[in-house]
């Protein structure tokens, strides 16, 4: 059940009704319910491996809590085992096929059997989830919560695919103690998180993706430099339009039964270095990288090299967890490369200066900076996407050699639509405090009528828009890992 | 005490405020959409009569043939002329330049008012097939003409349409059209006709037959793997097509809104002053598409064909799109290779004079002709063809 489907528009408001007619206590049962309902209608059997992996993790917990002096040592076999369900459906074919091409660069037979299971949707985030949750335990910064609340934690449906990717302490106790009602403010919030949402897939994502699909299926010789960076431009906007709208679908759709899940974009094209894009893109899943990764790696003393080494490993794991192939790799080594050299160059600046003094931004500055990232993000965004290293490789070639591959293959009209769509998405942040602004000016009631009928026609004419563009239940890209 | 009433009473009037808030912008938002199903029902509201099909009279052995396999026309142990070409080609000869162009139900575009096919022209006792699509490149030509020869179908005489900038540059997916006249036998068959020593297929030709022939047998591994909430989705989804204009004329909305943003400024990027060509050679399209173009032609041969490619016709009263050196490259490495291949080339690039061109808006068109351009091509085209001994096996006069 996708959130851009007619049934998921039916789904959620029956949900809703159930959720405010249920007595606060029961609400967590009907919950459970919708988001276990929710997941078997895309493929029933994985329903088991949902529910089993979020009862080893609570009965895991358990144990640790129960020895304490074996903590860590407990702690690491739960870890393991969450590790080892990821690598099973997510890694096994990949390590075979891999095992394989070795096997025949040496001139052997294939060696392995690859495993051609479905990939169980989600894995990575509740996977992900559960990980953050069991390190809590170790670290005694989370306690025992119980089977079926623990159970909704990991399966609550509006994040339960692909994100926010959600930590216990702030799921857990909005289960535990829910709302009592809810206000027609939060309705209106979660209803324009959900129609923009809808906008953002429909309209935007897949408005461009048939144009990257197809020059990503050309032969990689055959585009040129612009075309390179045209089609890793329109990548990043598909990309984030894609993903930016399921979170606010997701946000929208917990909101509306009475939960806040964190946000997980903050306009990451407008960021200025590579650490200032990931603090903005994906943020949940920034964190936990932070949080269960490149701090556990940084280690006690942060020098310039462990920041380094940390940085590169952690990223590196963080393509990885993007999905099972070299180019996923190879996109999070780039990131952990630009984010160990952004160390380079500002880690004696922000070490040996004494505080400097606050003093305005630069905006020439600001915007070159802002542009670079721009590029450096973009270009990464052709590794992500490629289907082979050798594409990946061929295409950053290109792109880097403008003199020699010169000619445009690409068509005028999708040069034009990823420029409108590049102004529209620098115009959003100033848009957005615009809004604000004269939100929080308005006091007659006269301006406030106006206002919300501005607000009501927005939502119509996206409504209108999503209703013309929707072609076909198209999935997100995110589902894939 | 007195506190604790000020802040439920502000309180209060927040929830009032917020409800109506509430009230008044889903009012609007319901009214936005009921004013635009009820615009674009208005709008693209069928004229009176529209409905009833539009009636074409053609010559009895004239066929357009759909991409869809199930649509062939069965084969005749006669031989047959076929036109195969790009947009400029369409039911030639004959054609009137801006006469309507429909969609069939594969979603392709042909012209369905080739009853105008000069009777004259389409003189000949056997089958004339009409091949001819917009953006036509060589990849598709020859996986439909490997699907024609696959279904038993017997070309006498085929004109094959060479327009410049479809040679010398890709511009549009192959896979939707490759899939969309794929059937299961031609899908083994046609590796092992380009296999054949006689038509001697280059390697990336094949790779490309193969590669999207993995495509396929993904997108069917993704139709398998569709659940019952898909289908429910789908079945919920042509509902909503059935009952709301927005979603029903969907794609004529999609289009009208695309016309609206882009083609004027398309059209200014495309006819830029300060661009010396507004479209670039893309080399590996252009061996890629060579090689599909040799491999077409000897696949008809092979099969007791009489293969005439001409350059289609070009304006000269407009600068080229395309660096006409290499055009000239192209031609002269062509014409040299043409004897191996047992071909005749013609050069129909001056054959339809600049007065016989349309116009697309206040834009002039630079692909398709006026009526007595059409007549004109054909012409020339038939001459060229009633010289050969192949023309009279047909039953031509």
């Amino acid at each position: 059940m996708r959130f851009n489907s007619p049934i998921y528009l039916l789904f959620l408001p029956l949900v809703m009704v159930a959720v405010w007619s249920t007595p606060a206590r029961a609400r967590r049962w009907v919950l459970l319910v919708a988001s276990y309902l929710f997941y078997a209608s895309w493929h029933w059997p994985y329903l088991g491996l949902l529910a089993g992996s979020a009862a080893l993790n609570h009965w895991g917990a358990k144990w640790i809590v129960a020895g304490p002096s074996n903590r860590k040592w407990r702690g690491g076999w739960v870890l393991a085992a969450n590790l080892l369900l990821l690598a099973i459906f997510k890694y096994l074919s990949w390590l075979c096929e891999n095992v394989n091409a070795v096997g025949s660069w040496l001139g052997l037979e294939p060696l392995v059997g690859v495993p051609r299971w479905i990939l169980p949707l989600g894995i990575s985030f509740y996977v992900f989830e559960a990980i953050s949750y069991t390190v809590d335990i170790i670290r005694k910064r989370e306690r025992i919560h119980s089977f079926w609340d623990f159970q909704l934690f990991i399966a609550f449906f509006p994040k339960l695919i692909a994100g926010p990717i959600m930590r216990a302490k702030e799921l857990l106790p909005q289960i535990e103690h829910p709302a009592l009602r809810l206000s027609s403010t939060s309705f209106l919030d979660g209803l324009w998180m959900i129609v923009s949402g809808l906008f953002l897939k429909v309209v935007l994502a897949d408005g461009i993706a048939p144009s990257v699909d197809q020059a990503f299926a050309r032969p990689f010789d055959s585009v040129g430099s612009t075309d390179v960076w045209l089609m890793a431009v329109a990548f990043g906007l598909q990309i984030y339009f894609d993903f930016s709208s399921y979170s606010r679908m997701a946000i929208g759709s917990a909101r509306l039964c009475g939960i806040e899940l964190v946000d997980n974009f903050n306009y990451p094209y407008s960021s200025t270095s590579p650490v200032d894009f990931w603090n903005r893109w994906h943020m949940s899943l920034s964190r936990w990288i932070r949080d269960y990764l490149f701090f556990p790696l940084l280690g006690k003393k942060a020098t310039l090299g462990a920041m380094c080494r940390a940085a590169l490993i952690s990223m590196t794991l963080c393509g990885v967890w993007h999905g099972a192939g070299w180019p996923f790799l190879l996109w999070g080594l780039y990131h952990g490369v630009l984010i160990a050299g952004y160390h380079v160059l500002t880690y004696r600046q922000r070490t040996a200066a004494p505080a400097p003094v606050e003093s305005a931004p630069r905006p020439a500055r600001q915007l070159a900076a802002m542009l670079l990232t721009f590029g450096l993000v973009s270009l990464g965004w052709t590794l992500f996407r490629s289907a082979t290293t050798e594409q990946a490789l061929g295409l950053i070639e290109h792109a880097l050699m403008p003199w020699q591959f010169s000619y445009r293959a690409l068509s005028g009209t999708f040069y034009m639509h990823a420029a409108l769509l590049v102004l529209a998405v620098w115009a959003a942040p100033g848009a957005a405090a615009v809004v604000r602004r004269l939100a929080a000016t308005y006091e007659s009631r006269a301006a406030a009528l106006t206002a919300w009928t501005a607000q009501g026609a927005t939502i119509g004419a996206m409504l209108v828009l999503c209703l013309i563009y929707l072609r076909g239940q198209t999935a997100f890209i995110y589902f894939q890992f | 005490m007195l506190k604790a009433d000020q802040n439920a009473a502000i309180e209060t009037g927040r929830s009032a405020s917020g409800a109506a808030q509430l009230v008044l912008v889903l009012c609007v938002a319901a009214a936005v959409v009921v004013l635009a199903e009820w615009a674009s029902s208005r709008l693209l509201a069928d004229p009176a009569g529209a409905d009833a099909p539009e009636q074409v009279t053609r010559p009895s052995n004239v066929r357009i043939l759909l991409k869809d396999p199930a649509k062939l026309p069965a084969p005749t142990s006669a031989r047959s002329l076929w036109l195969i070409g790009n947009s400029h080609t369409y039911a030639l000869p004959g054609m009137r330049q801006g006469d309507a162009l429909r969609t069939d139900e594969a979603g392709i575009l042909i012209d369905e008012l080739a009853g105008r096919v000069a009777a004259a022209h389409t003189n000949v006792a056997s089958e004339f097939y009409l091949l001819s699509y917009p953006n036509f490149l060589p990849f598709e030509m020859l996986t439909r003409v490997g699907h024609l020869l696959y279904h038993k179908h017997h070309p006498g005489v085929v004109f094959i349409g060479l327009t410049w900038r479809n040679i010398a540059r890709d511009s549009q997916l192959r896979h939707e059209i490759y899939q969309a006249y794929r059937d299961k036998g031609f899908a083994a068959a046609f590796p092992k006709m380009l296999a054949d020593p006689a038509v001697q297929a280059p390697t990336d030709v094949v790779e490309q037959v193969m590669a999207q022939e993995r495509r396929v047998e993904h997108d069917q591994e993704l139709e398998r793997l569709r659940s019952d909430s898909d289908r429910l989705d789908e079945t919920l989804t042509h509902f909503a097509e059935d009952h709301l204009t927005l979603m029903g004329k969907s794609a004529e909305l999609r289009a009208n809104i695309f016309r609206l943003l882009t083609d004027r400024v398309q059209r200014l990027w495309d006819d830029r002053k300060s661009v010396k060509y507004s479209y670039d050679l893309v080399e590996s399209d252009y061996a890629f598409n060579l090689d599909c173009l040799r491999t077409m032609v000897r696949l008809l041969r092979q099969n007791g064909a009489t293969v005439f490619c001409y350059y289609a016709p070009e304006r000269t009263d407009l600068p080229p799109l395309m660096d006409p050196r290499r055009q000239e490259e192209f031609i002269t490495a062509f014409e040299a290779e043409a004897k191996g291949l047992g071909i005749a080339v013609i050069d129909a690039r001056g054959v339809v004079p600049n007065e016989f061109w349309g116009w697309v808006g206040e834009s002039p068109d630079r692909s398709h002709f006026t009526e007595p351009g059409h007549q004109g091509l054909s012409q020339f085209l038939l001459d060229q063809a009633a010289k050969q001994p192949a023309w009279r096996e047909l039953g031509a006069p």
